[in-house]
């Protein structure tokens, strides 16, 4: 058999035609339901009204389902009927307070334009339903005698049912494509974020085991003793120890680097006596760090982040500044806290800082970073180094 | 990882779908009240009312289109807004003194449903609870009106009240069910994707890995070969080793970082070769947490949502089938500090023209500071100053 096109196919209506053809349907139950308050009916007009009106339910509902165009000629005849049962004469002359609703009935007929597709065919039948419609609403304001502004009305509702027709489905596709864009950046940004942080993790757990011990061998043991290197060796293996516990299975016991999750953090409390107990584990003959101020309680990630900052730098400054004494300073204002660590040692140059030095970057930089702060190095060549540690304590 | 909860009546705009069938459908309803009021002039002799009426209306439409343009700056929207009501109630008014028993009610009437539709435009870039509450305040001020009409039916006043509410409550209705679809489709295809990409790179970064166990496991050998001696000083062989395998880890790890966050992320979407980086990554990297999500969606509408128009017709979103960029469209991104701790950020895109942006581009833009924008022939530049870490 022939396969229907054009205006004879069914078709499953578009979120837009549905949406369409559901306020068509109120708008034309309302304004019916006005008119036959405000009009003195006959009883057969009433009763006949209210079947049609009855109908016009019945091929609104099926529209819903399917446009074929039985349904779309019975909302047409049927809205046409309607009109002309329940308006009076009075009613189609602007001039009556009623005037509107009469108007809103016939303008219900432009959801028909939600079914009309880019077939030739089917745009002359939408041409010729609109062409009824209008002719209906000319003739009747003449046949009464008054200007036809209810035929404006409806000429109105077509024009702007068109626009919706031929730019709704459109700017709903362009909508959803750059929701669908956005929804990919969501992605893209949590998955992206989730491997750097892995990534930055690995990266300080390296630099502060595995990098420092080989630093120091590196340098046939030099400024340590065989103790040091001893704790420093033992350090290294726990921390390799850990790394495999951690590593999702044996087969990729090697690679467990990206497996690695960050260690919890530590838990809350005071910030200046836990960074006494760090100042007290690197003091050494010629080498002193003294903490001034306190900071009160801090969360835990900022704390975490706050330590480990501050013994890089306290690091960096017994390893590189040639430093005798370091100050740590702490102060907090009502949600910020801050941290001065400086040293009165060589000093460099902070904008050639050479890029495989992870130290500043990954262990104090970018670890302040991750908590939410930021840290600030001021240096000069001679001068000493000052870094300064802030973070939002909330 | 679940989708950010989106709240139901307090997201700003785009509210609607289309902001020119919006302007459309206004233009033609004030072409009808301009009709409607010629034939009031007509029969209520020489007062200029219905003139005045119809202007005012023509003023709140342009003003109302004005509110509705993505590119407007957000900060002046409440001054247009209320510029808007102010014009619309003036029109209401002149309407109201237009209408007399000879002139009829119509008049009145269509410039109730004028205004109700506008209301939709001039809240295109509002959220769904100011556009209530304003579609309320216009349905109280055009049914007081017409009820204070001379000669006005108190059965019509119904029928006003009706015309007033019913766009605002179509507008509200369209909103609540397109959030829900996003709702609903979006929370299941942001867990499809993120497993798509997490399995992506999974598969890139299982090269360095490999490379990185390997310089791992000769460190565990070093490790142990030091440990059964540690006594400084310590042989130079094992030194010159300790020496390279550092060596060779601070490259590996130097690797890992060789991407900036916003570089890495537009590439695993395939989208690396639109975007340009006029900066050097550290900049990038010291941007806040807070403001990269709308960093990279800003980005990826330009680079995508430009190609965008009349090439994604499917209507529904599916995980992966974002439009790819094109050579014409090719964005420049520069980032430079500003202030002492903001950000001026600037995107540079060739070949387009900013009203053929993403709307979602300007409601991301303008989540992270004011943007300016300027057209040129060559294509348009947006600079947003947004603020650092302490925000």
């Amino acid at each position: 058999m022939r396969r229907k096109r054009g205006i004879w196919r069914t078709r499953r209506p578009g979120v837009v035609s549905k949406f369409g053809t559901t306020l068509g349907l109120c708008i034309a139950t309302v304004a019916s339901l006005f008119m036959a308050a405000t009009n003195r009916l006959q009883p057969w007009e009433f009763v006949a009204s209210y079947l049609v009106l009855a109908a016009l339910f019945f091929c609104f509902a099926l529209m819903l389902h399917s446009d074929a165009w039985p349904q779309r000629v019975g909302i047409l005849v049927g809205l046409i009927l309607l009109a002309e049962l329940l308006g009076s004469s009075e009613q189609r002359d602007e001039l009556n307070p009623t005037f509107l609703p009469y108007s809103l009935v016939l303008a219900a007929s432009s959801v028909l334009v939600f079914s009309m597709r880019k077939t030739w065919r089917s745009v002359m039948f939408t041409a010729m339903t609109f062409l009824l419609v209008l002719g209906y609403t000319v003739l009747s304001a003449l046949v009464i005698g008054v200007r036809p502004a209810s035929a404006f009305i409806l000429a109105a509702a077509w024009v702007i049912t068109l626009a919706m027709r031929l730019g709704g489905p459109r700017a709903l596709a362009q909508y959803w494509g750059d929701f669908a864009v956005r929804q990919e950046s969501v992605a893209a940004h949590i998955v992206a974020q989730n491997r750097r942080s892995s990534a930055a993790w690995n990266a300080r757990h390296l630099h502060d085991t595995a990098l420092r011990t080989l630093t120091v061998i590196g340098r046939q043991g030099a400024g340590a003793s065989s103790k040091e290197l001893r704790e420093m060796l033992d350090g290294g293996a726990s921390a390799e120890i850990a790394a495999r516990r951690a590593s999702p299975s044996p087969g990729t016991a090697g690679a467990s680097f990206a497996a690695m999750s960050p260690p919890k953090v530590t838990e809350p409390g005071d910030l200046a006596a836990r960074l006494r107990l760090i100042a007290e584990k690197r003091a050494r003959d010629g080498f002193s760090v003294e903490i001034h101020g306190m900071t009160g309680p801090l969360t835990a990630t900022v704390q975490a982040a706050l330590l480990a900052a501050v013994d890089e730098c306290i690091l960096n400054a017994d390893r590189h500044a040639g430093a005798g004494h370091v100050d740590v300073l702490l102060s907090r204002t009502s949600d910020h806290v801050s941290v001065v660590v400086s040293d009165s040692g060589c000093g460099f140059d902070p904008s050639k800082l050479p890029t495989d030095r992870l130290g500043v970057k990954e262990s104090v930089l970018a670890r302040m970073r991750d908590a939410g702060g930021r840290a600030r190095v001021f240096s000069a060549p001679g001068r000493g180094t000052t870094i300064l540690l802030e973070a939002v304590n909330a | 990882m679940t989708m950010p909860a989106m709240s139901r009546t307090s997201v700003e705009g785009p509210l609607f779908v289309s902001r020119e069938i919006l302007a459309t459908a206004c233009f033609v309803l004030w072409i009808l009240n301009f009709y409607l009021a010629l034939g009031t002039g007509n029969k209520g002799g020489a007062a200029p009312w219905h003139v005045f009426a119809s202007g005012l209306d023509l003023l709140g439409l342009l003003v109302a289109v004005r509110a509705s343009d993505a590119g407007t700056q957000r900060d002046r929207l409440t001054t247009l807004r209320a510029t808007w009501l102010v014009l619309i109630l003036g029109a209401s008014w002149c309407a109201m003194l237009a209408t007399t028993p000879d002139t009829g009610l119509a008049l009145i009437g269509a410039n109730a449903l004028f205004s109700a539709v506008s209301v939709l435009l001039v809240s295109h870039l509002w959220n769904l609870r100011g556009f209530i509450a304003l579609t309320v305040a216009i349905g109280i001020i055009s049914t007081g009106l017409y009820t204070v009409t001379p000669g006005a039916d108190p059965r019509a006043a119904w029928n006003i009240l009706f015309l007033s509410l019913l766009p605002g409550f179509v507008g509200s209705v369209s909103v609540l069910l397109r959030r829900d679809a996003i709702q609903r489709k979006g929370a299941g295809c942001l867990s499809e994707r993120l497993d798509a990409l997490t399995e992506a790179i999974d598969a890139t970064t299982s090269v360095r890995e490999l490379e990185l166990a390997s310089t791992k496991a000769q460190i565990d050998e070093l490790f142990a070969k030091v440990a059964q001696a540690p006594s400084v000083p310590l042989d130079p062989e094992v030194a010159r080793e300790a020496r390279e395998l550092a060596g060779n880890l601070r490259q590996l790890l130097m690797e890992e970082w060789s991407d900036n966050w916003l570089t890495e992320a537009l590439e695993l979407e395939g989208l690396g070769g639109g975007a340009i980086f006029a900066q050097a990554a550290d900049i990038v990297e010291e941007l806040p947490e807070s403001s990269r999500p709308a960093i990279l969606a800003a980005t990826m509408l330009m680079t995508a949502g430009t190609t965008l128009r009349g090439t994604h017709l499917g209507g529904m979103y599916r995980p992966g089938t974002a439009p790819r960029p094109t050579a014409a469209h090719r964005i420049h991104f520069f980032a430079e500090k500003s202030g002492q701790d903001g950000f001026r950020l600037t995107w540079r895109i060739s070949g387009v023209h900013k009203s053929h942006l993403s709307p979602l581009l300007w409601t991301e833009l303008a989540s992270l500071g004011r943007p300016a924008v300027r057209n040129d022939r060559g294509g348009c530049s947006i600079v947003v100053e947004t603020a650092g870490w302490r925000r």
